[in-house]
């Protein structure tokens, strides 16, 4: 992975970012930012998409801007730093609108891109099953043909904001095939209540509602919804997990934390306070160079799947790592009540987020079963 | 990677792998000068790579020194290939001359009077020059004297690599000064190591790769177990995060100013980067050999095995030049005390 440096452009980007930023989250209270790109707030994103800042390197006939991956990297990573309550078209940006500019139909296209821009139109990702977790290729949810379009059967769990989603794409058996990988294909499902559809959110343990289980029962889509090849499925899943694995929020999850806790200590910390803040400034700042050359890698066009996986596994454990970090340079304990000071508030957030960032987007086991295929070892 | 570059990484990964075997990097221990390799490494130019073609150099950046750096670290090499190239620099850059021979470069900042004692002196007892650094209340300096017939008191590492004292008979030596204000040896010192580190690391990984390979046990090699993949896997990224935190402390030390202080977070100044690069090597040379030398298992413990001179290397250059410790201190009292700013600010300003 090599080295790359942020060109002066997006660098004059970074300042209005932080400007927009600094503005619009005057009084978002630190507790909340310790949700970072979990948090949603619709308003927000449609201030983000009428900035242009959704969609920023996609065609302008489809409402995006034709501009760098490392534009779109700064406008990323100074959202995750503040903390910003971008959730709402995080997926969109992230991974559903290029997986629709490769493979959509032009009228899809031209219906969706735009409204993704503007930050009105949400996307979640259908993978996970109840009986398919890591193994994804075991997914059972089918579609069938019918006259007009399929008909779809089956469950989608683990699907990050679906109750306030516009759209899902999932991963669908379309045909029985002899190997578990084939006969898979990728539906564009619209979440509009139609007949069939439910969606029941999923209290995690920290009580919030944002995962959801979304059942089909005889649910009917357009013959269109197919994207991309039929039995495809899994080749353009692959490519786009490594749109999902390689951006700056499999490390900054828990930044909030590190930068708050470093203010409030100034110059009064310790040796001991030191010292934790150094070493964590120390990856942090290797991890950003990480996931900086993976965005010159996708810049370049090329698919990072190593890599990512790579950098996902050591982002993961540093986000995972901080809040018990912290914790130990704290005599206070972690609570959520009003009069905790933002410290106490953030970590209690946090720590009981933190198991989730080596489990979403690919668990640890399987980011490190791609590097050991990597190494030749599988 | 520039054409030079690549040309460097080359030649330097062919003379070590040619020229050294585990059998001469073990009589470097046993207290053998390795004459014939150090000669090549000469007149090869790696030892004066950085410095100006008027004093016999190559002109090179500190990338290049990246490459011999890290294939130092990669084949054991028990030279002071590297020392060498910080103490030509220096000299280069105080204006006094460059001589030809190993220099032992002395990791704390002295003062030079009789009877200061330079303490660890990488490759003291086969120095042909002494160089060390002395702060002053206007200008630094930097000070060279033949090691002629100073005495030595002996000393080693933990990779039994020469670790010598020399104390001044007196004040004697040729004296430059420095626009440098922070003691550029420690500094410099932190940086050479963090890439032999990063190479030894590569080393540690490829060593366990094949070894996990090659054993069977069960029936199949344990490279086919899971519990081995997932700790390969750990080992890799650790060797990735560890290379990519030492590639960028060497391209900020390219793009460094004519004089800096070393102050972490000051503009053209490579200190923030070489910090970085410092504790994450350091972090990884403590989990790195743990999971090496579980996967070779009680070979891999033996004296015999060629292991253990890529692990002790990782455990005595990671505490030389300033402990991980020592450097995420400095680093975080940048933060706390506010010279870079915000914290993000700070990473992001680099």
């Amino acid at each position: 992975m090599a080295p790359c440096r942020i060109p002066p452009e997006a660098e004059e980007l970074r300042r209005e970012v932080r400007a927009f930023l600094e503005a619009e989250l005057a009084s978002f209270p630190a507790w909340k930012r310790a949700y970072t790109w979990m948090g949603s707030d619709p308003e927000f994103s449609r201030k983000v998409g009428a900035r242009g800042w959704i969609g920023l390197t996609w065609p302008r006939k489809y409402g995006g801007h034709e501009r760098s991956n490392f534009e779109r990297y700064v406008v990323l990573e100074e959202m995750l730093a503040a903390g910003a309550p971008v959730a709402a078209h995080w997926i969109a940006d992230r991974q559903s609108g290029p997986l629709l500019l490769k493979y959509a139909t032009e009228e899809q296209r031209q219906e969706i891109l735009p409204r993704i821009c503007r930050g009105e139109a949400y996307f979640c990702i259908g993978m996970s099953e109840p009986d398919s977790g890591s193994d994804l290729a075991s997914v059972r949810t089918r579609a069938e043909p019918t006259e007009n379009g399929w008909r779809i059967n089956g469950t989608k769990l683990w699907s990050s904001g679906a109750a306030n989603c516009h759209y899902m794409i999932a991963l669908i058996r379309t045909s029985a095939a002899e190997k578990k990988h084939q006969g898979l294909s990728q539906l564009l499902i619209p979440l509009d209540g139609r007949p069939g559809l439910s969606i029941r959110p999923i209290r995690d343990l920290a009580g919030n509602d944002h995962f959801c289980e979304v059942t089909f029962e005889d649910v009917e889509v357009d013959r269109d919804a197919v994207l991309g090849g039929e039995g495809s499925g899994w080749k353009q899943v692959m490519s786009e997990l490594a749109y999902e694995r390689s951006g700056p929020e499999r490390y900054l999850s828990s930044h909030p934390l590190l930068a708050t806790f470093a203010r409030h200590r100034g110059a009064e910390a310790n040796q001991a306070d030191r010292q934790a803040v150094g070493r964590q400034v120390a990856h942090l700042a290797t991890l950003r160079q990480m996931t900086l050359s993976l965005a010159d890698l996708l810049e370049r066009g090329e698919d990072p799947a190593l890599e990512a996986a790579v950098t996902k596994d050591l982002g993961s454990v540093f986000e995972q790592d901080l809040p018990g970090i912290i914790q130990s340079l704290v005599a206070d304990e972690p609570r959520t009540d009003a009069d905790a000071d933002d410290v106490q508030q953030i970590l209690a957030h946090l720590m009981q987020n933190a198991p989730s960032f080596s489990l979403r987007g690919g668990t640890r086991e399987v980011m490190r079963g791609i590097i050991a295929r990597g190494l030749g070892l599988r | 990677m520039s054409d030079a570059r690549a040309l460097i990484s080359e030649t330097v990964e062919r003379l070590f792998s040619d020229a050294l075997s585990p059998e001469d990097v073990a009589r470097a221990e046993n207290g053998v000068w390795l004459d014939d390799l150090w000669k090549a490494t000469e007149e090869t130019g790696l030892t004066r790579a950085l410095l100006r073609p008027e004093n016999g150099g190559a002109d090179g950046d500190w990338l290049d020194v990246f490459e011999i750096a890290r294939a130092v670290g990669r084949h054991s090499v028990p030279l002071p290939i590297v020392e060498t190239i910080v103490g030509t620099w220096l000299l280069e850059r105080a204006g006094l001359d460059v001589p030809d021979g190993p220099i032992g470069i002395v990791p704390a900042t002295v003062s030079w009077e009789a009877g200061a004692r330079l303490g660890r002196i990488p490759w003291g007892r086969v120095a042909r020059h002494v160089v060390a650094f002395e702060a002053g209340p206007e200008c630094a300096s930097v000070w060279s004297r033949p090691r002629g017939d100073l005495s030595v008191a002996e000393g080693t590492n933990v990779a039994v690599e020469p670790r010598d004292t020399i104390t001044l008979p007196d004040g004697a030596g040729e004296r430059g000064e420095i626009a440098l204000t922070g003691n550029p040896i420690h500094l410099l010192g932190a940086l050479v190591r963090s890439a032999q580190m990063s190479g030894a690391l590569e080393r540690a990984l490829d060593m366990s790769v094949q070894y996990a390979t090659e054993r069977v046990q069960f029936g199949k090699s344990i490279g086919g177990f899971q519990v081995i993949q997932q700790e390969l896997a750990r080992l890799a990224g650790q060797v990735a995060e560890a290379s990519t935190a030492s590639e960028i402390a060497f391209r900020a030390a390219c793009e460094a100013g004519d004089s800096y202080s070393g102050e972490i977070g000051a503009a053209h100044d490579p200190s923030f980067e070489i910090a970085c690069a410092k504790i994450v090597t350091g972090d990884a040379a403590e989990s790195a050999p743990r999971i090496a030398h579980q996967v070779h298992g009680a070979i891999g413990f033996t004296y015999e095995h060629s292991l253990h001179f890529t692990t002790r290397r990782l455990w005595a250059w990671r505490a030389e030049f300033g402990s991980g410790d020592e450097w995420a201190a400095r680093l975080g009292s940048a933060v706390q005390d506010g010279h870079g700013g915000e914290l993000w600010n700070l990473v992001t300003s680099r």
